[in-house]
């Protein structure tokens, strides 16, 4: 026997509850479906909830599932949903009271299976028919002041009186004499007309704007409402003032007063006497009359600033304007920044201010108001004057002063004319300038010439002191007589620059020490505008860098310059055509490297054979030639060489006529006066040397010079200033043979 | 990380007494098993939380009309109850849940483990499979193991990979809430910050935001709930339960404090809470002082370089730092005295001086301060009684790094690693107090269920 097989479900739901009541606005219902999985299989289930009539097209919810939405379960496991109901079903059967709803449970993986289960829901809280109810004028309008009736409609439209209350919301109840509530016993059948009176008050508290209106009617219905709008007009009017009317840039008495530019600040008043809040629109004008144009100035086209008034002239600003403008008194400030001249007088500059107040009928009192600006100049007229008188004076001081100066380059080297009534000096300027000595201080004149190059020595002609000899950077020498102005041109080798110049004794010749190492000796008894080369030349084998006889007789001339080296040539020896004059005497000076020179050499005039070497490693070292001339060969120093300037560079040393002094110059910025006793070597109490001069600029040349009771000294430096520096002598009379002392130095 | 904590059940573990003789039943054999596997739940439950271990990752099926069907990857999680779920092929789940019209509704996808015994089954079957179920949820109960959540939007139907899986938009598949299996923190802490009203406000709690988000990295032993309370004042005295460790107030607020709300402060601190009061420095009128401090300092520094400006002006600035600092000193008593009437009202007299001293666990726990962090110029003032910590300073400013503040990121690092300090300290204040206090009495029975046992932070 078979038994029949019957189609189990596979799908079981079950609900915990037939029954529910919901309460409209008050609980939403909630209620459990269980749903089992009786497949045989991992299925997934969603639960539906169905009301008869509803119109699925809504979206609108009115249930939700929570926590779970769906739920995915083995074989035999069972899953819980809560279903919320929380508002009425869309549903557009009349309605009456009670909804019968549908719980479906479906599954994706199980086709064509189902369960559904029926839940019956009551709904209580269903109210009846309301009344019509509509506001006669809807857009109503008033002035401040006025008495306003606002009236309306109602209807009751079911079979029954019904008692209503109307209550008016939106305007402040105050204006309300009676009341914005009303109570009504509503007949059946015939509209029935509600008037609420309303009281404006005065301008300051009835603001004009749209105020929403709406009018409720409350019974056992739901609430009805009818919405309207109650404009009140704008009245009333502005009052403008401007405070004060003219000022001043700068504002005396305040700060500021020297800044070149200032601000003039003025007031604006306003006195709002309306009901509005209006946005006031400020404009300002110049009124100031044309500038006039001079003959040669262009006649500019005119500028049409007047006809924009939003555009305003530049520098104003206007700060604080409240917007809107709220009753009452209130305040603006109007800033006009002018730049103020340095010269000139004074200016008065006039401006148009208007308030105006668009798209309101309210009008504004005084509407234009004109202000003032005087500008004073920065500095005062007085003292425009006093500065233009001081100019002009300080102008002709200065012509006066800079008609005649010093030198515009370095100063390359100096000395003392015989007398000691004259400096000569050579600069980079390309100048020789001489310099007349009147009350210990040098009198500018006008310089000796103008060369077309750098001027790097300049020599007296001894004797008569009557011609100088200069030697130029491209290796040229040139003897200008100081009396009639004729220059001679000796012509050496191009490029082959001077760096020293020695006269004989006689005057007779000139020795020139070049760049190349070679000595040319000059005739120069008969001078010619222009004078060749001698046919003899010594060549010394380094750069010469200075020179000076040792010895009374012309002969011995002792040359120094580059890697320390020092010679003694004698001149009287024709020298040795196209070689170096092997008979020459050397010093046992320290040697030195490429860059190390001799720098400076000075033999004492009554006394040759005492002399003071300088060099670039800022030695200074004094010897005494007689010893060793006579010896033959060996020279001993007196002094050994002593660092002069604090291991500085040292440019120049000079020793005065008599030997007694030594001046010596330096890249140190220092001048120094070195006292020497008999023998040629320093004081041991003045062994330091004074210091005449401490400046910041290197010094290139020096000369000393004796006289009966004072010593000069004279400096050239790379500032283009030649300089005179003089020193007392201790003592008046002094014994011959006896070196004088500094005063001071004792 | 996860928002729940579970704890093992208060139950003594029975175990069958095997002896010669005993015949073995099926209840007995599941009596003997079930021991076994409730010792295992019970070890997890003490020490991990759960989470995915792998797989589990979830895709847009394409080519579908409605584009809601979503594809499971087999994978292995475990639960709170430390139940494993394995998935071992891939599962399809529909989405069902549609937000009403202009809404949104957050949904979440997981899986729970299903215990066969709870089946309904033809009791024939010899074998039966632990198993799991995957659910869509509005919340998640605390079995559930979140494998997704969607932000989902009214109209649009279709579910989308994200481009960007750290910031997913709406109806995009958004793997950010997934857990992973790891020990539980030794500690917890929920704070709450008191605000004029209750509202939350991201502005307010920004800088405590920006402290709980960095806490996992600087103290991972320490967990907090990243979701700051927000207390209004007239929540206070409504008599609401505050259910957080650390809760901070403001000056402005504690000087204006109606009477009821001192009574709900007491009772929470009482019940073992901290609370934080926050004056600013411009409360406290030490802007001006603090700031000529600096610049004497400074001037005293620059002068120390040149023996000769300092043997002149040295004194008198060494002497000029001294009064101002008086002066410091002064207002910040003054301002102890203000907050003294209030610790009053607490039950808290302000008798000891509150400095910290230097075991102190604000100090030092677990990240040692020698001198406390500045915040944005200059450095905080610290005292405690009690469970009231007084902070003059805002530190909550650099806590949460306004990238506007341009804020190095040393400043940054030590205002949280002082927070973090802040927030042990409470945490470790509640746990505490609370152990030596007497249980509140259960309100209604005895009743062992997870849900009662899971606490949720």
């Amino acid at each position: 026997m078979v038994e029949p097989v019957i189609a189990q479900r596979q799908i079981k739901l079950e609900l915990s509850s037939q029954q529910e009541t919901l309460k409209i606005g008050h609980a939403s219902v909630i209620f459990q479906a269980t749903v089992y999985n009786d497949s045989d299989r991992f299925a997934s289930f969603q639960v539906r909830l169905l009301a008869a009539g509803v119109a699925l097209k809504t979206r609108r919810p009115w249930y939700r599932l929570a926590p779970s939405v769906s739920s995915k379960i083995p074989a035999g496991d069972c899953t819980h949903f809560q279903i919320e109901v929380f508002d009425l079903p869309p549903i557009t059967d009349q309605f009456r009271g009670a909804i019968d709803l549908t719980v479906e449970v479906t599954s994706r993986e199980l086709e064509n299976q189902y369960d559904r289960e029926d839940l019956r829901l009551l709904v209580e809280g269903v109210q009846g028919q309301p009344p019509s109810l509509s506001l006669l004028d809807p857009l109503q309008q008033a002035s401040p002041g006025d008495r306003a009736l606002i009236a309306a409609e109602v209807h009751n439209p079911t079979s029954v009186p019904m008692t209503v209350t109307l209550r008016l919301t939106g305007l402040p109840e105050p204006w309300f004499p009676r009341g914005t509530q009303q109570t009504l016993a509503l007949d059946v059948g015939k509209p029935q007309k509600v008037t609420f009176t309303c009281e404006i008050p005065a301008l300051s508290q009835a603001p004009s704007q749209k105020y929403p209106l709406a009018l409720e009617v409350t019974g056992p219905f739901p609430t009805v409402t009818a919405l309207g709008e109650f404009f009140i007009l704008p009245a009333g009017s502005l009052i403008f003032e401007c405070d004060p009317l003219e000022q001043t840039i700068p504002n005396f008495g305040s700060e500021g007063e020297d800044l070149p530019e200032g601000t003039a600040c003025f007031t604006l008043q306003f006195t709002n006497q309306s009901n509005v809040t209006p946005a006031v629109q400020i404009t300002v004008q110049d009124t100031q009359p044309k500038r006039r144009s001079w003959f040669w100035q262009k006649e500019l086209p005119p500028v049409e600033s007047s006809t924009d008034p939003t555009t305003w002239p530049v520098g104003i600003t206007l700060k604080e304007l409240p917007i809107p403008l709220p009753p009452g008194a209130s305040h603006a400030q109007l800033e006009i920044q002018r730049r103020r001249r340095w010269l000139g007088w004074a200016r008065l500059l006039r401006f148009q201010v208007t308030a105006q107040i668009p798209e309101t009928p309210i009008t504004v009192r005084n509407e234009t108001q004109t202000i003032q600006v005087q500008v004073f100049p920065i500095i005062p007229l007085w003292q425009q004057l006093l500065g233009l008188f001081l100019a002009l004076g300080l102008g002709a001081l200065t012509w006066v002063l800079l008609a005649e100066s010093g030198h515009q380059g370095a100063v390359n080297s100096v000395q003392f004319s015989g007398q000691g009534r004259e400096v000569v000096s050579g600069a980079d300027d390309q100048t020789v300038r001489t310099w007349p000595i009147q009350n210990r201080r040098l009198q500018t004149q006008r310089p000796l010439g103008k060369f077309d190059k750098a001027v790097r020595v300049v020599q007296y002609r001894p004797v008569e002191n009557d011609q100088v000899a200069v030697g130029f950077e491209n290796g040229e020498v040139q003897v200008i007589n100081l009396l009639t102005g004729q220059r001679s041109r000796l012509l050496a080798e191009q490029d082959d620059r001077v760096l020293a110049l020695v006269f004989s004794r006689d005057a007779r010749t000139l020795y020139s020490g070049h760049g190349s190492g070679l000595v040319l000796p000059w005739d120069i008894t008969r001078l010619t505008a222009l004078q060749d080369p001698p046919q003899q030349a010594f060549d010394v084998g380094f750069a010469v860098q200075s020179m000076a006889f040792v010895e009374d007789s012309d002969s011995l001339l002792a040359v120094a310059g580059r890697y320390n080296r020092l010679v003694l040539v004698d001149v009287t020896q024709t020298p040795k055509k196209g070689g170096k004059s092997g008979a020459f005497l050397s010093l046992p000076y320290p040697s030195g490297g490429s860059t190390d020179y001799v720098s400076s050499l000075s033999a004492a005039e009554q006394k040759p054979t005492l002399v003071a070497i300088s060099d670039t490693q800022g030695r200074i070292s004094l010897w005494d030639m007689e010893a060793c001339l006579e010896k033959g060969g060996r020279c001993e120093a007196i002094d050994p060489p002593w660092l002069a300037h604090g291991g500085s560079p040292i440019r120049a040393v000079a020793l005065s006529g008599d030997g007694c002094f030594m001046a010596s110059a330096g890249d140190d910025g220092q001048v120094k006066l070195w006292s020497l006793d008999e023998q040629g070597s320093r004081r041991s109490n003045a062994s330091e040397g004074r210091v005449l001069a401490r400046l910041n600029i290197p010094f290139n040349a020096v000369d000393v010079m004796q006289t009966h009771d004072r010593v000069w000294v004279t400096s050239g430096g790379n500032d283009g200033q030649v300089r005179l520096f003089s020193v007392k002598l201790e003592g008046n009379r002094r014994p011959l043979n006896v070196c004088p002392v500094l005063a001071g130095d004792r | 990380m996860p928002d729940f904590r579970s704890y093992p059940p208060l139950e003594v573990f029975e175990r069958l007494q095997a002896r010669d003789g005993l015949s073995i039943n099926a209840e007995r054999w599941h009596q003997a098993h079930s021991y076994h596997r409730r010792r295992q739940n019970f070890h997890y439950q003490a020490l991990y939380q759960p989470g995915i271990v792998y797989g589990l990752g979830v895709a847009p099926i394409s080519d579908q009309p409605d584009g809601r069907l979503l594809q499971i990857q087999p994978g292995v999680a475990i639960d709170i109850e430390g139940n494993p779920i394995v998935l071992k092929q891939p599962e399809e789940f529909r989405l069902a849940s549609e937000p009403g019209e202009g809404q949104t509704l957050l949904v979440y996808l997981a899986v729970s483990y299903v215990d066969p015994d709870t089946l309904r089954q033809s009791p024939h079957t010899e074998l039966v499979q632990e198993t799991f179920r995957i659910v869509e949820k509005l919340h998640l109960a605390p079995q559930d193991v979140e494998i997704c959540r969607i932000l989902l939007q009214a109209g649009a139907t279709q579910i989308h990979v994200p481009p960007n899986p750290f910031f997913p938009g709406f109806n995009q598949l958004d793997l950010r809430g997934r857990t992973y299996p790891q020990p539980y923190p030794a500690l917890q802490l929920k704070v709450g910050q008191i605000l004029r009203d209750g509202t939350p406000d991201p502005e307010a709690t920004r800088g405590v935001t920006g402290l709980l988000r960095s806490l996992p990295a600087l103290s991972p032993f320490l967990q907090a709930d990243p979701a700051v309370q927000t207390v209004g004042v007239r929540d206070l005295y409504r008599d609401i339960s505050l259910d957080c460790q650390l809760l901070s107030i403001s000056y402005g607020l504690w000087q204006n404090l109606p009477g009821p709300a001192w009574d709900s402060l007491k009772r929470y601190m009482a019940a073992g809470g901290v609370l934080l009061l926050v004056v600013d420095f411009h409360e406290a009128r030490l802007n001006d002082l603090l700031m000529l401090e600096r610049e004497l300092e400074a001037g005293l520094v620059d002068a120390e370089k040149d023996p000769e400006i300092f043997e002149q002006i040295g004194e008198p600035l060494k002497q000029e730092i001294e009064a101002n600092q008086q002066a410091i000193i002064h207002s910040l008593a003054e301002l102890e005295q203000q907050v003294a009437i209030g610790a009053t009202r607490l039950g808290l007299p302000l008798t000891a001086s509150g400095d910290l001293e230097p075991d102190h666990p604000l100090r030092c726990q677990p990240f040692r301060f020698s001198q406390f962090p500045k915040c944005p110029d200059y450095p905080i003032v610290l005292k405690n009684w009690g469970g009231l910590v007084f902070m003059v300073g805002d530190l909550s400013r650099c806590w949460g790094a306004d990238p506007a503040q341009n804020l190095s990121r040393e400043e940054v690092r030590s205002a949280q690693e002082w927070g973090v300090n802040l927030l042990h300290f409470a945490a470790q204040w509640w746990e505490w107090t609370r152990s030596m206090q007497s249980p509140p009495a259960s309100p209604n029975g005895s009743v062992d269920t997870l849900q009662r046992r899971t606490q949720r932070l």
